[in-house]
């Protein structure tokens, strides 16, 4: 089946004190879930507030939806969630949901309200919500936030740090409300999201881009870079030859385990060693720490 | 229209506050120009509900638009992400100038009537409230300390009451009635076009 | 469709093996097709690209066809054809088996032992 790309970036950079964010060039494919992965100060907030347009000093190109030009369908079809700041603080429910139909054409009231119930946000009937939003909880922003998002009628999500305010049953809702999304788009939704831990969001991952100060560092489908890797394990007589060409090597009064490529698997010919199939967060703890170390 | 009165209710703090600004606040004003009635048996008792207006609408506005001249990103992550944001911020401000011109009208227009005031100082208590009250607006909004908005207030009420007395004296009721009714105009047009600009900057560093 | 997560064989194998075995055994009929990418990567709870990844190896292994715009559709499955097809793969490898033996300096006979054991591990398996 042919892969597209929703989002085509070309020599994007902007600078920062401390560091740059610096894309030579980037496609996003359509119609999958992409999973940003980097540390906290990697740049991924700024990434997705430039691909948002919340963010307009950059230099560098960004062609969205295989050329649309029209801003305001860019807009109105791309769903952005971000942590902190994100609604009012003094908004209530129903007041989020009057002030989104105003700023967006395709916001479905009913629909936020039913995401609202199933996520479990109390509403306590809607006319008498009274909490205003900076009152909630750090996991029922976000829940709200999201139902908010899901609750347009949009073709691309930017989620930034969805996860982290969320409990595992909440990721784990998210990860399926994803899934439908993408289900809905029948290959016309995408989903951007970022995240500093992978774990909880692997079984929805479908592209990863490890980011690390400002830069990409490596990308691919997730199936992909799992034949791309391999986790080996074995024993510490063997350590020091395997400490070459693993990276990410860790030592233990067990036995040592690291990641390497595929390709250089031939180099541990004949070491007792057994070979697995790497999480992504194994291989983006791993890609990260090496790149840190060649910086 | 209906969209005009949303958007304007987007920045209110709580559903009280739209009670305490649309009914709590004409009554009250109301109530104490009926307690000073007692006092004071004159028609000049009127003179001090635009001096109410304008301090109750000056610290009132600092529940709604406090700090919106200055640029400030950390409030509107959400509204960033939507190209009608500026016309919502236009929307919101124009309804909020409509309906202190309104509700001034009423609060000063009824007693008033019942008090058998002049037409010409009524108009003049009328638009010129509104004026100064502008002008304080523009100043106030690059702030968001409420002590601050306090002290603004107080000064610009001064002056407010300097030039009432100075039309007193020359009699230019009318006249000045119109000047501030044409350069109040375009003070708001102008104070929009700022909250423009100050909206363009908070997508850059 | 059972997968399991921890068995250490990949979860886009457990999938192609699943429809295959549905393929060959007939309850999957000719033309049908499999429920779409997304739709089954949202009923299993798993990403899309391994769905994807499952029936491009159903492709490979020519036991469905992909149309575009449409989604994966079940081969005829000529089970005459399919076994050829196998045993050609089968004697490609064991001709590569040949020349890595002499290469290092297997005799035949010992190779024919090797595979021997090989076979009864494999079933032991």
């Amino acid at each position: 089946m042919y892969k597209e790309s929703v989002i085509k970036i070309k020599d994007l950079s902007k600078k920062f004190k401390g560091f740059e964010l610096n894309i030579p060039s980037l496609d996003i494919p359509k119609g999958f879930a992409t999973a940003l992965i980097g540390e906290n100060g990697a740049g991924k907030s700024t990434f997705i507030n430039i691909l948002a347009g919340i963010r307009l000093d950059y230099k560098g190109t960004i062609d969205y939806f295989n050329g649309e030009k029209d801003e305001q369908l860019i807009r109105e079809n791309t769903g952005y969630t971000g942590p902190g700041n994100y609604f009012m603080p003094h908004w209530t429910i129903p007041q989020i949901a009057s002030a989104s139909g105003l700023l967006f054409e395709k916001f479905d009231k009913d629909k936020f309200y039913d995401i609202c119930n199933m996520l479990g946000i109390e509403i306590s009937g809607i006319k008498k919500n009274k909490k205003g939003f900076n009152k909630l909880s750090d996991g029922m922003k976000m829940k709200v936030i999201l139902a908010n998002v899901f609750a347009r009628e949009t073709k691309m999500l930017l989620l930034d740090e969805p996860a982290s305010p969320l409990d595992p049953l909440m990721r784990d809702k998210l990860c399926q409300m994803i899934r439908e999304y993408i289900e809905k788009g029948d290959g016309e939704n995408s989903v951007f999201f970022s995240t500093h831990n992978i774990t909880d969001m692997e079984n929805v991952t479908d592209y990863a881009i490890i980011m690390e100060k400002g830069k990409i560092v490596e990308q691919g489908f997730s199936e992909d870079l799992k034949e791309k890797y391999i986790l080996v394990k074995g024993d510490n007589e063997d350590a020091d030859i395997a400490k070459n060409i693993l990276f990410s090597f860790q030592k233990s009064s067990y036995g040592f385990e690291g990641l390497c490529l595929a390709e250089d698997a031939g180099k541990l010919a004949g070491l007792n060693i057994s070979k697995e199939v790497p999480g992504l967060s194994q291989i983006s703890i791993a890609v990260m720490k090496k790149y840190t170390k060649l910086a | 229209m209906k969209e005009y009165i949303e958007s304007y209710h987007m920045f209110f703090p709580s559903k009280i506050f739209g009670i305490l600004l649309y009914i709590v606040y004409p009554l009250a004003v109301w109530g104490l120009l009926f307690i000073e009635s007692l006092f004071i048996n004159h028609s000049y008792v009127l003179l001090t509900v635009p001096v109410f207006i304008f301090i109750v609408e000056c610290i009132a506005d600092f529940f709604v638009f406090a700090g919106y001249s200055s640029k400030d990103s950390s409030r509107n992550g959400y509204l960033k992400t939507s190209v009608y944001y500026t016309r919502i911020l236009k929307r919101a401000v124009l309804s909020d100038v409509i309906r202190r011109l309104l509700s001034s009208f009423l609060i000063i227009f009824v007693p008033a009537v019942v008090l058998k005031a002049q037409c010409n100082i009524t108009i003049f208590a009328i638009i010129s409230v509104n004026f100064f009250i502008i002008i304080s607006l523009c100043i106030l909004r690059y702030f968001d300390f409420f002590a601050v908005y306090q002290f603004i207030t107080c000064i610009i009420l001064v002056l407010y009451v300097a030039f009432s007395v100075l039309v007193y004296i020359k009699n230019i009721f009318i006249e000045s009635s119109i000047v501030m009714l044409l350069s109040g105009t375009v003070l708001i047009l102008f104070h929009i076009k700022i909250l423009f600009s100050v909206v363009r900057e908070e997508y850059y560093d | 469709m059972r997968i399991m997560q921890n068995s250490g064989i990949p979860i886009y194998q457990q999938i192609a093996g699943q429809f295959q075995e549905d393929i060959l055994s007939g309850k999957l009929k000719q033309g049908e097709y499999l429920p779409s990418i997304r739709g089954l990567a949202k009923d299993l709870r798993i990403s899309v690209i391994t769905t994807m990844k499952a029936y491009e190896e159903l492709e490979k292994n020519g036991l469905v066809t992909a149309v575009q715009g449409k989604g994966y559709y079940v081969n005829a499955q000529d089970s005459e054809m399919l076994r050829e097809q196998h045993i050609r793969k089968m004697e490609e490898y064991l001709i590569n088996a040949i020349s890595a033996a002499k290469i290092a300096n297997v005799s035949n006979s010992e190779l024919i032992d090797i595979l021997k054991m090989l076979i009864e591990t494999e079933e032991n398996a």
